[in-house]
């Protein structure tokens, strides 16, 4: 179990985020939501390290050093990759330093998505790039598998079906926070949301609670954010207003 | 026992990074260094050609006249020193170290990666190792040319030319 408990972080003055508690169980999909500047990738960096925090964060009761990172993986729109090293150097490498890592899964999504694996991943395009980034971040042998907005640039039929994918190849143990804007796509898929705002989390909800309440993702999350419908209209309405003035 | 030697090297290096880069700067600048040591036999032969003069056609030794030190042969304490190049060198690989982190940073965040090993030790290898150890090589070549090259000016200059307290003037060129 990943907890998490009153994370904090500023950069300068700002507060990136403000005491976010929540625990994350083993083999769940969490979608984690929220406009730009949330805190979502602040909140997965922070999990990772790669950012200093306060506040405590565990992995089955231990706090998270060297000894247990491993459970964890990153795939990022930054992209983690090495953008020298061929995808079969990448395999070499992560095997190396990733006692758990699955060459089977790697072998499996390489040839699921048709990307080259004799060519430095620099080659590739924006959206092999991506897919590579998430083929990475899967095969590791992580327990918890951070997606941070991973398919930002593919095309929808990429997306759709590596989600299948995804449903397809997970294990029990493993658990996936993915973090996106494409709130309707992974609506099927997840079985959890989180909804961060202004870096505090505002929303918790699995996916089966929205549906005993009759709700959608996207109406839970609309009426997390107090989203006003009127708003295009009204905006309309004043525009269309000063034009004739 | 190439591919072994760049097998190895590739382990030392940032993953994906050519050592052809790091080894032929190292190589090309021990080359060069090794160039420039060797103003210290072209001083050498000027110091000599100053303990003779030639008289009747013969060449004989100046009576009294003393061979300059070794240390002075050497050259002074700035680019006129014969290890001048050497030192140079050695001090050029730290900067590769500052290369080595900042790759990390070109065309993708691979830091992130290096800094979520379970062993935090990978990343810092294979950034310092062998710039740490290609400067250490550079200073050693210094020392074996020094010490080379001392020994060779005690064996061809003449015993009576020799001033005494070379041995302990030697440490002034380093």
């Amino acid at each position: 179990m990943l907890k998490i408990e009153n994370l904090q972080k500023r950069y300068g003055g700002k507060a990136a985020l403000c005491g976010v508690s929540v625990e994350l169980p083993r083999g769940e999909i969490v979608g984690l939501f929220g406009e730009n500047g949330a805190g979502k990738t602040t909140l997965m960096k922070s999990v990772l390290g790669l950012i200093p925090s306060s506040g405590e964060i565990t992995l089955d009761g231990e706090a998270i050093t060297r000894r247990n990172i491993e459970k964890f993986s990153f795939g990022t729109c930054e992209h983690s990759f090495i953008p020298n090293l061929t995808a079969l150097g990448h395999r070499d490498f992560y095997a190396e330093v990733f006692p758990a890592f699955s060459e089977k899964r790697f072998n499996g999504l390489m040839d699921f998505f048709e990307l080259p694996r004799h060519r430095p991943v620099r080659t590739f395009s924006a959206g092999q790039k991506n897919q590579f980034e998430v083929i990475m971040a899967l095969s590791q042998g992580a327990d918890y598998i951070l997606l941070d907005e991973p398919f930002a640039g593919n095309d929808v039929f990429n997306r759709e079906d590596f989600y299948r994918v995804l449903l397809g190849i997970l294990e029990p143990r493993e658990t996936v926070i993915l973090s996106t804007h494409l709130i309707e796509e992974v609506s099927d898929f997840v079985g959890r949301a989180l909804l961060l705002r202004h870096g505090r989390l505002v929303g918790d909800a699995s996916v089966m609670e929205l549906e005993d309440r009759g709700l959608s993702l996207m109406d839970y999350i609309k009426e997390t954010y107090h989203y006003r419908s009127d708003r295009v209209s009204r905006a309309l309405r004043e525009l269309g207003g000063e034009d004739e003035a | 026992m190439k591919e072994r030697l760049m097998k190895c090297l590739k382990g030392l290096l940032p993953p994906g990074m050519d050592p052809k880069l790091l080894c032929g700067t190292f190589l090309a600048g021990l080359s060069i260094s090794a160039l420039g040591s060797l103003s210290f036999w072209w001083r050498y032969g000027l110091a000599v050609s100053r303990l003779y003069e030639t008289v009747g056609g013969r060449r004989v030794r100046i009576p009294g006249e003393m061979m300059a030190d070794f240390a002075a042969l050497m050259g002074g304490a700035d680019v006129t020193n014969a290890l001048v190049c050497f030192w140079a060198l050695a001090l050029l690989m730290p900067l590769f170290i500052i290369y080595h982190y900042l790759y990390h940073r070109q065309g993708a965040r691979s830091d992130y990666l290096m800094r979520r090993l379970p062993n935090r030790w990978v990343y810092h290898r294979r950034c310092v190792v062998l710039p740490v150890a290609a400067g250490l090589a550079a200073l050693a070549a210094a020392m074996l040319v020094l010490l080379l090259y001392f020994g060779m000016y005690m064996l061809f200059t003449p015993g009576d030319a020799l001033l005494p307290g070379q041995w302990m003037k030697i440490w002034s060129v380093i």
